[in-house]
């Protein structure tokens, strides 16, 4: 497991992770911003963390406000300090995912809503000139389908292991740690 | 002195000589001498430590190939805060007089080279055949020097060089220890521990939960692939990664493959797709892809996408299947298909294709001359894999 984590680590590391992607559109940023992929995978895990019904009602309910939020967001409104609110995004699912506490499925559900919210007017405003819009949307909500996917099943995998629980705090902490560092980035730069 | 022990030896000193000379001519003193050490330091604790009694593969594989995962990733990190560019701009010294050493020139000296020699080296060991102590050395002084390299170039150009959160030092820390502690287990041998790696089948649950993490998987490598390069190549990764999945489900979902015999195949296989990558990046085959697909694949998503983190999750797929995990059982069967149905495509599809849009004669395609040779290894595992399951269902 320790080597899973230090792989994990360093492909994160090794990937070209400047926050916001280094480019591409549609589903590719998700995948090139390490932000993006993180709170994707995130949400599934946290999911899977509560268990019952919010395995899939925690994602569902980010996949649907992530669809609304892009769609607000393609017409023209705009949020105030969107790039600092998505990566405090990352950091609060580190925390929910390492922290013990029970939540309820119905604050989970809200809490990912707002996040699905505050990526979908990123994902909107990033949308290159040139792209249609609806294959844009398609496709980013493909690719967020397929991470929360990745990150519920990973989540229920490592719960089927000796120490999963306490395995999946640390892989909490570790998404924390880099939420972190890429708000700290945000402040310094 | 045995005829086979001093056979080789022999081999090894000529080839690696040889391969010295050749680098010392076309790229320069600077790679050259990093071989040349490497050589000489691991021919002496070779023949010094391990030469009389060779190392048993149970007890080295697993950290071999950790380490070889590593210096895959310390090539991502280069590659990202464009080291080769740097080196060759700051130590024009090391390099021949001419020469324009561009990512091209560096990926396939400085990258595939010693990636595809330390996989070969892996296919050795887990033959238990005795050039494999050779490579032992080999790859913990390869991993070793790289990191010294690495460390000293960061802290010395500590204003110039592009850091990148001092990733490259820290994972250097990591190599540097691992590969040291390495040496002085090697130099400290006592009798060796054989660890019996323990195989589990999954249950119902377990496989239904790899099946949909592998499924989404796929999803969002799909997605990535068709945006960056279009539905031609698509077509053959995915569909060799469904296959791969059905094949996985079918078999070593419920009973692993036993690595002592299918992680030789798997290195030697890796071996030569990691040569024929090196192909694709000396003669650009994204570039020759985006002109018959009409999707432009850009040289930067190509490099990460096919000769870094793709490679990582190959050779981490190696150490997977070495453990008896559901992660390298379905990697394998993903690239023992997508090697049999995928690498044809280079002499039988894509060549026709541009034909076909552009007219002229059958030409080279990017890829082409080495595109065969990682199917030999595929072949063999292919009723291989379906006949040890047939007999561990027989059994069960």
């Amino acid at each position: 497991m320790r080597k899973l984590y230090l792989f994990i680590c360093l492909v994160i590391v090794s990937s070209p992770s400047y926050a916001h992607g280094f480019s591409g559109h549609g589903f590719l940023q998700s995948l090139t911003g390490i932000d993006h992929l993180l709170t994707m995978l995130a949400i599934g895990v946290w999911g899977a963390k509560i268990g019952g019904r919010a395995i899939y009602l925690v994602p569902l309910s980010f996949l649907t406000i992530l669809f609304l939020g892009a769609l607000i967001g393609l017409n023209n409104y705009h949020i105030q300090n969107l790039e600092y609110m998505i990566v405090i995004s990352v950091v609060l699912l580190g925390i929910v995912i390492t922290i013990n506490k029970k939540i309820y499925i119905a604050i989970a559900m809200v809490g990912s809503a707002i996040f699905g919210l505050i990526h979908g007017f990123a994902y909107a405003n990033e949308l290159s000139e040139g792209i249609s819009a609806t294959k844009h949307i398609t496709e980013f909500l493909i690719t967020a389908l397929g991470l929360n996917a990745l990150g519920v099943t990973g989540a229920l995998l490592m719960f089927e292991r000796k120490r999963g629980v306490q395995n999946l705090r640390i892989l909490g902490l570790l998404i924390l740690i880099f939420g972190t560092l890429l708000t700290l980035k945000l402040i310094l730069i | 002195m045995q005829t086979n022990k001093l056979s080789t030896l022999l081999w090894i000193l000529s080839t690696l000589i040889t391969t010295v000379v050749i680098m010392f001519l076309t790229i320069g003193s600077g790679l050259a001498l990093l071989f040349t050490s490497c050589l000489i330091i691991s021919l002496i604790g070779w023949l010094s430590y391990t030469y009389k009694k060779p190392i048993e593969k149970t007890v080295i594989s697993g950290n071999y190939l950790v380490i070889i995962v590593l210096l895959m990733v310390l090539y991502t990190i280069r590659y990202a805060s464009g080291f080769s560019e740097f080196i060759y701009l700051n130590y024009t010294g090391l390099f021949a007089d001419g020469l324009i050493f561009d990512h091209t020139n560096w990926f396939v000296w400085a990258v595939c080279l010693p990636i595809s020699m330390l996989l070969f080296g892996g296919y050795l060991i887990s033959r238990n055949y005795f050039a494999g102590s050779f490579f032992v050395w080999f790859n913990l002084v390869y991993a070793t020097l790289e990191s010294l390299i690495q460390m000293y170039v960061e802290l010395i150009n500590i204003t110039e060089y592009n850091h990148l959160y001092f990733a490259g030092i820290l994972l250097s820390m990591v190599l540097f220890y691992l590969s040291i502690y390495g040496i002085l287990r090697l130099i400290k041998r006592k009798q060796a521990t054989i660890v019996n790696i323990k195989l589990t089948s999954l249950n119902k649950r377990q496989k239904n939960l790899w099946t949909i993490l592998f499924a989404s998987f796929i999803l969002v490598y799909a997605i990535t692939l068709v945006s960056t390069a279009g539905k031609l190549p698509l077509g053959v990764v995915v569909g060799s990664m469904v296959g791969g999945l059905i094949g996985w489900r079918l078999t070593t979902a419920n009973y692993a493959a036993d690595p002592q015999k299918f992680l030789p195949l798997y290195l030697l296989l890796l071996t030569f797709f990691f040569i024929h990558i090196g192909e694709e990046v000396l003669t650009h085959f994204n570039r020759d892809i985006a002109q018959i697909s009409g999707t432009p694949w850009s040289d930067s998503h190509f490099d990460y996408l096919i000769t870094f983190i793709g490679p990582i999750v190959w050779i981490y797929a190696a150490y997977s299947l070495w453990k008896g995990q559901a992660f390298g059982n379905f990697i394998l069967w993903f690239m023992v298909v997508g090697m049999i149905l995928g690498e044809p495509t280079h002499l039988l599809v894509f060549p026709i294709v541009k034909m076909a849009k552009f007219g002229g004669n059958y030409e080279y395609f990017s890829g082409m001359y080495t595109a065969l040779f990682p199917m030999i290894p595929a072949i063999i595992a292919l009723p291989m894999l379906i006949r040890d399951y047939k007999k561990s269902k027989t059994i069960a």
